[in-house]
Formats: structure tokens, sequence, C-alpha cells
């Protein structure tokens, strides 16, 4: 029983940061993409003169800002489901 | 310079008092929960989070003491009492919710309340509402959209913080990291006042975490969870923190984000059917493969491969530290708006 109890516990304490990476990979991208947004509507505001391009620019931004969001979750649910798939697949082959 | 460091070192050390205390009156009332991430589910200690309200009572107490004999600026202190206020309130709502269990909707609305003492200071117009800086892009002027927007400030981060705080340690250890951080990005954006206080919150909860940290004697409650998350929104309100406050909680909030999506809604943890993570017998903990699970950091971290309890919150330290370390980039990117 208490080898049962240590095996699996010097198993994960190997594979912590294999299964920290991603995630890493998942914050710099988000905040990446946020900072190319910023820059983008940086550059959108300043070359829109009149009232009009000016509003356009704001409704632009919010766009951008759902996309981000949208863009956010849908990688974040590609890693899960396809890490998800790998497991299942290796235990239906273990089995 | 004395008074400064007495207020960064005081939390640390009265949290690292009281705690024990706490711990015993919360055994004496029966005031126990089950670790459900360790073999045979012992029995801990609830609340400890009221060893935090305690501790930051007592320094605000100093800090007004050293205000009246002239060692600290009259602003400063008024600032440091709204903040206080905001975690006083957020932790009488996170008792509330321990002691009879609120619906995540009154949770939700009830924190929005937190930011009154904030609203107050803006009246009063002891710091400037609707003005944040974004990096790149600048000072924005927000003067409607902002103060519609405020009661999500207290309300977001707060219960951010909450949804996270899953294991053992995840809440001092990820909230002292993102006040030390803040306090770093504050002091690039010459505000020597708000680092301070983001000093004074670190060592609060560095005070807390031997008895917090894997393997608990005590949980942080959402006395503890509610108030800490709070008074990380009232900290970027009242000093103009926006940015680099939303950067450094990007795990939690990228969590409760997942959560609110997957099971589409606020809901309370006991009602949801599916458990995101399944806790095999000898202790080590893997994700549900079931699609219906709810999503969550946890989860994602444990899609790979199952871990045990203190890999999962040496995972989540990490994505901390990579969210601090994006924060103060962020504030080198504000500097020069700041500055201009």
């Amino acid at each position: 029983m208490s080898s049962h109890y240590i095996e699996p516990i010097n198993e994960s304490s190997r594979s912590w940061l294999r299964n920290t990476v991603p995630l890493i990979a998942i914050i710099v991208c988000v905040w990446s993409l946020l900072m190319g947004i910023l820059v983008l509507v940086n550059y959108l505001v300043d070359i829109a003169h009149g009232k009009f391009l000016k509003l356009l620019v704001h409704f632009i931004a919010f766009a951008l800002a759902g996309l981000w969001l949208c863009l956010w979750y849908k990688l974040t649910c590609m890693y899960l489901s396809r890490c998800l798939r790998k497991k299942l697949i290796y235990s239906r082959t273990q089995t | 310079m004395l008074s400064s460091i007495l207020l960064i070192l005081l939390p640390g050390l009265i949290a690292y008092v009281v705690t024990p205390r706490v711990i015993k009156v919360m055994k004496r009332f029966g005031a126990l929960a089950p670790d459900m991430h360790k073999p045979g589910r012992p029995l801990v200690p609830e609340m400890g989070g009221t060893a935090l309200l305690v501790s930051l009572t007592a320094t605000v107490l100093v800090a007004h003491l050293l205000a009246l004999v002239g060692f600290l600026d009259h602003v400063f202190i008024k600032k440091l009492t709204l903040l206080y206020l905001t975690f006083v309130v957020a932790a009488c709502i996170g008792l509330i919710d321990d002691l009879y269990v609120l619906s995540p909707e009154i949770k939700v609305i009830s924190t929005v309340l937190a930011c009154l003492p904030i609203l107050y200071g803006g009246y009063i117009g002891l710091y400037t509402l609707g003005r944040p800086v974004l990096p790149i892009v600048g000072r924005l002027r927000l003067t409607i959209i902002y103060w519609l927007l405020l009661p999500f400030a207290i309300a977001v981060p707060a219960n951010a913080v909450n949804m996270l705080d899953v294991m053992n340690g995840i809440m001092p250890i990820t909230c002292s990291l993102a006040f030390t951080s803040l306090a770093i990005s504050a002091t690039i954006l010459g505000k020597y006042d708000a680092a301070l206080v983001a000093l004074m919150l670190a060592s609060l909860l560095l005070g807390y975490l031997p008895y917090n940290k894997y393997p608990a004697k005590v949980f942080n409650g959402d006395v503890g969870t509610i108030a800490v998350g709070a008074a990380l929104g009232a900290y970027a309100v009242i000093f103009g923190m926006e940015f680099p406050t939303i950067v450094t909680l990007l795990p939690h909030i990228m969590n409760g984000f997942y959560v609110i999506t997957s099971v589409k809604g606020l809901k309370e943890r006991r009602k949801i059917a599916l458990r995101p993570t399944v806790v095999r017998d000898d202790g080590v903990i893997e994700a549900n493969p079931d699609p219906r699970a709810p999503m969550t950091l946890v989860r994602l971290i444990l899609a790979r491969g199952p871990l045990c309890e203190r890999d999962i919150v040496l995972s989540v330290t990490v994505l901390e530290v990579v969210s601090c370390c994006l924060a103060i980039i962020s504030s080198l990117l504000m500097r020069v708006h700041v500055a201009g």
C-alpha cells in the first residue's frame, strides 16, 4: 500500500512542469494578443479624424476586445479537448 | 522611512501570531471542513480569513496613530481607510456566506456593496475616477462607463479569487505574489504610497501563509478569499493601478471565465453534479475526462496527466509568477504615459 502511495507522487513531481508549460503559453499568447490589439487601436485613434471616424474606432475597439475574449476561450477549449481526447484514447488502448 | 518599515512588517507579524488563536477558536466552535484532496479527508478548521481581518484592523489602527503624530500623510491614511472599509464589507459578506451559504447571485450582488467606500472616495475627490491608463494607448477618459463598471471592479476580483481558492495555500501564495508585483509596478510608475499599501497587504498574506500552505492547518473560508479579492479591486481603483492588477490576476480571471462559460452562468459548486477533478485513492488528482465537467484552471493543469496537490499548487504559483512578470512589463509600457 505504501509503495503504491509514493510512486504516483514521484511520477507527478516530474511532470508538473510539462503540465504547466502549455498554460504559460496560453497566458503569454493572451497578453501578447491584447498588446497587439492596443497597438492597433492606438494607430486607428491616431489616424481617425472627425466624430464619425472616432466613433467607428471605438466600435472597432469593442469588437476587437470581444474577438480577443473569444480567441482566448477557443484556444483553451482546443487545448483541453485535445488533451482529454488523447487521454481517453490512451486509456482505451490500455484496457 | 521607519514608519513605512513598521507598516510593512506589522501586518505579517500580527497575522503570524493571531492565526493560531483563530485556529483554536474555530476548533472550539466546531467550524471544521473536510480536506477533499487528501486521503481520508481529514477535518481542518475553517474561516482562517478572520485572522487577516483582525491583523489588518490592528495595522490600520497603528497607521492612524502614526498619522496623528505626523509620521504619515493624511491623504494616504484616508486612502488606506477606504481600502480597509472595502475589505471589512467584503469580509462580512464572506463570513455570512461561510455561516449560511449564500446563492451565487446574491453573493455577487452583495459584493457590489463593497464598492461603496470607493465611490465615496471618488465623490469627495480623494482620487480621480474614470481616467485609467493603458499601456501603449495611454490615459483613457471614461467619464460614464467607468462609473457603470465600478461595481464589477470589486465583484470580479473578489469572486475570481474565491473561485480559484480550491487547494491549500493557493490564495495567500497567488495574492501575495500579485501584491508584490503591484508594489514593483507602483514603484515603476512613481506611486510610492501605492507601493507601500501593496507591500503591507503582501506582508499580511505572507504572515498567514505558513498556516494555509500544504498541508493546511486552516482554510481561508470566503471571509478570507472574498475580502482579499475585494482588496485587490479596491487597490486598483484607489491607486489607479487597474491594468497591472488585471494582468496579475490573469490566472484567477481565466479560471472564473472558464467556469462561468462552461457551466453557463453562476452556480453554487454544491449544485454542479460533475466535479472538474477526480481524487484517486492514493491522493493523486486527475482531470475529469467527462466533456460535460466544468472547465477550471486546475482541470486544465491536469489535462496532460495527474498530479498531487502540492504540484498543482506549484503549477498555479508558476502561472501567477508569469502573470506578475507580464504586469511589470505592462507597467513599464505605461510609465511614459503616467510621466506625461
